[in-house]
């Protein structure tokens, strides 16, 4: 058996599951923070939709099957918790997300966590701008330098057409730098 | 700034580790080192340290207390009562845990369980679905929330 069926076969018994929950959190915690943290653009949100996580993965291990990589699992489970955070508040404020992300862009000049230069800030500025599944592909080819074999594991999404929004991402960020 | 597209193209396809790219975001000084160990108590709270308070007290002592207490209590409760244990008193997500948790029936079982005949489906109609309570049951529903928007983007 490989070590992520180890972790989860550890992470199903009750014996076990305490010292496996914790491994869990020591392999996946600075992956799955960037991801989310991409997502939200907020550290204390990402904190929370963080452990949020955690806490979805351990409820629902004992539904994973293996049919698809631990890891790419627990991405999926990020990105939609990650989501549907940006949902909720921007729901309760009554704007679209792409709003709710350009103030949480905003937001960024003055975020202590936050030691972006301008490329990078406008950088944000344009993600915040693009359709959610764009921004998604972006973040996860670019920053996180995934395959598009497992991000198309994680999104559910044809290789092809990851690709195909991948390249109208970068297009996209491109005019809207140039048009600035 | 002209060539971005190009710069970004290029270094993805130079990209091969884990590790992000600096995207300007940075987290509180020792961050993840605590990350663990607030996670843990949340998940496993039982197993929490517990320190005792008074060690020298003795067990006899407190046993006959505790007796003492338990069966004053118990006599004065069962005289006063007039309630019956009913399921008013459980909180809904407690009932749920238990379904989920204990019982461990599948929302289909749990459906072949009240046939839909017996609904009230009047009761269903008149009956005003909050906005919150569709997006916590798409919430805990739904895997891909993309599948909604089919169609409507792009």
């Amino acid at each position: 058996m490989t070590t992520e069926e180890n972790l989860v076969v550890a992470l199903q018994s009750p014996k076990d599951q305490a010292a496996a929950f914790q491994e869990l959190v020591d392999t996946y915690k600075e992956r799955l923070y960037w991801h989310i943290r991409r997502i939200v653009l907020n550290h204390d949100d990402t904190d929370d939709v963080l452990q949020n996580t955690f806490i979805k993965v351990y409820r629902n291990i004992a539904n994973f099957k293996g049919e698809s990589k631990l890891y790419s699992w627990m991405y999926r489970i990020a990105t939609n918790e990650a989501l549907n955070f940006i949902k909720e508040k921007s729901r309760k404020l009554g704007v679209t997300d792409n709003e709710y992300l350009d103030e949480k862009v905003e937001q960024l000049e003055s975020d202590v966590y936050f030691d972006g230069d301008e490329i990078q800030l406008k950088l944000q500025q344009a993600l915040a701008s693009l359709p959610e599944k764009q921004r998604l592909v972006f973040n996860m080819k670019y920053f996180d330098a995934m395959k598009y074999e497992d991000i198309s594991e994680v999104l559910g999404t044809s290789v092809g057409g990851l690709k195909a929004s991948y390249h109208l991402a970068t297009k996209k960020i491109e005019a809207f730098i140039k048009g600035d | 700034m002209d060539n971005l597209g190009e710069r970004l193209m290029q270094q993805a396809s130079q990209a091969d580790g884990a590790m992000p790219k600096s995207d300007g975001f940075s987290v509180p000084q020792g961050y993840f080192e605590g990350l663990g160990e607030r996670l843990r108590k949340k998940v496993f709270p039982q197993q929490t340290k517990v320190i005792q308070l008074n060690p020298k007290r003795s067990y006899w002592s407190v046993a006959a207390a505790a007796a003492v207490v338990i069966a004053l209590a118990s006599t004065i409760y069962l005289g006063n009562r007039t309630d019956a244990i009913d399921f008013d008193g459980l909180a809904v997500s407690d009932m749920e845990n238990y379904m989920v948790n204990e019982v461990e029936l599948s929302t289909e079982e749990l459906a072949q369980m009240h046939p839909i005949d017996e609904a009230e489906f009047q009761t269903l109609l008149s009956g005003l679905i909050e906005e919150n309570q569709i997006t916590s049951y798409l919430d805990a529903t739904i895997e891909d929330i993309e599948e909604l928007n089919y169609g409507y983007e792009e």
